[in-house]
């Protein structure tokens, strides 16, 4: 998504523009999924950068941003309060790190959708309760969920 | 010179409009990662079924579901879908180097920032053929 970007946190990193890419100040890539996902702003855009930098991981896949187009009505990618991390097959990452990164971060709720056999799985992390995830999608309260399929 | 006609005329009309078309596949579909899922079905009688669903977090199980037809032609790199008066393009890509672990010679439907209302969930949308993204 052609958005200005904020370069004080991230410059463009671009090779394949079907694919964008930024890095943040501290060297991690956010890899984006499409040209489609839209990158986050303001404080959404900070807790992203904060979530890579902490996750241990040079390159993280993103899947999901700020999108107002696609989503289901009130979703939280359409306010630019969530985003959705790539599952396990390309994120190597646990849900205990997924949570201490997230909450670190600033998200506060979040779930694994377990799309079984696929390469759709993901993690939801957002900021404030609503849209489906409640008290019990609590990251400060409660380990992430999985939501197998 | 009469035979070279008649093979060049035997050629052309041999030469279906499809063989213009640099369609690799019928069934496509976004790669995932989020709450929607988009898939589109290109029959042999030119006509197309676009399927897109959303979902709450958490609960695909109650997912929202639309689905538009309508015809589609395709001509060299461009596919155009049509619905009612409306049309909307898309550049079949190779979609080179990826994220994704899709093979760099696949041919992919990328397409652009400007839609049609109705199928404004497509906007800078890439679309897979299928069978490399179900996995």
């Amino acid at each position: 998504m052609a958005k200005a970007i904020n370069k004080a946190v991230i410059s463009n990193v671009t090779t394949n523009k079907l694919y964008p890419a930024y890095k943040t100040k501290k060297g991690t890539i956010i890899q984006l999924n499409s040209k489609k996902t839209g990158l986050p702003t303001g404080p959404t855009l900070t807790a992203l950068v904060k979530f890579v930098d902490t996750s241990g991981l040079k390159t993280v896949l993103v899947t999901g941003g700020y999108e107002s187009k696609g989503h289901s009505k009130n979703s939280y990618h359409g306010k630019n309060l969530a985003i959705d991390v790539a599952g396990k097959r390309f994120n190597k990452l646990t849900h205990t790190k997924v949570r201490s990164s997230a909450t670190k971060a600033g998200f506060t709720h979040g779930i694994y959708e377990n799309f079984k056999g696929t390469k759709r799985d993901h993690w939801h992390l957002q900021i404030g309760a609503g849209n489906g995830l409640g008290a019990k999608q609590s990251l400060k309260s409660y380990a992430i969920g999985t939501k197998n399929y | 010179m009469l035979r070279a006609l008649f093979f060049t005329l035997l050629t052309l009309i041999a030469t279906p409009a499809c063989s213009e078309c640099a369609l690799t596949d019928t069934s496509y579909a976004n790669s995932g990662g989020g709450e929607t899922s988009t898939t589109l079905m290109l029959h042999t009688n030119n006509t197309f079924t676009l399927m897109h669903k959303t979902w709450q977090p958490g609960h695909y199980d109650k997912q929202k579901k639309s689905i538009s037809k309508g015809n589609w032609s395709c001509n060299h790199e461009q596919l155009t879908l049509k619905i009612n008066d409306n049309a909307l393009t898309a550049k079949i890509t190779t979609v080179g180097s990826n994220p994704l672990g899709i093979n760099e010679k696949a041919k992919a439907l990328s397409f652009g920032p400007n839609t049609i209302t109705t199928l404004d969930y497509l906007a800078n949308e890439i679309l897979y053929p299928k069978s490399l993204v179900s996995d």
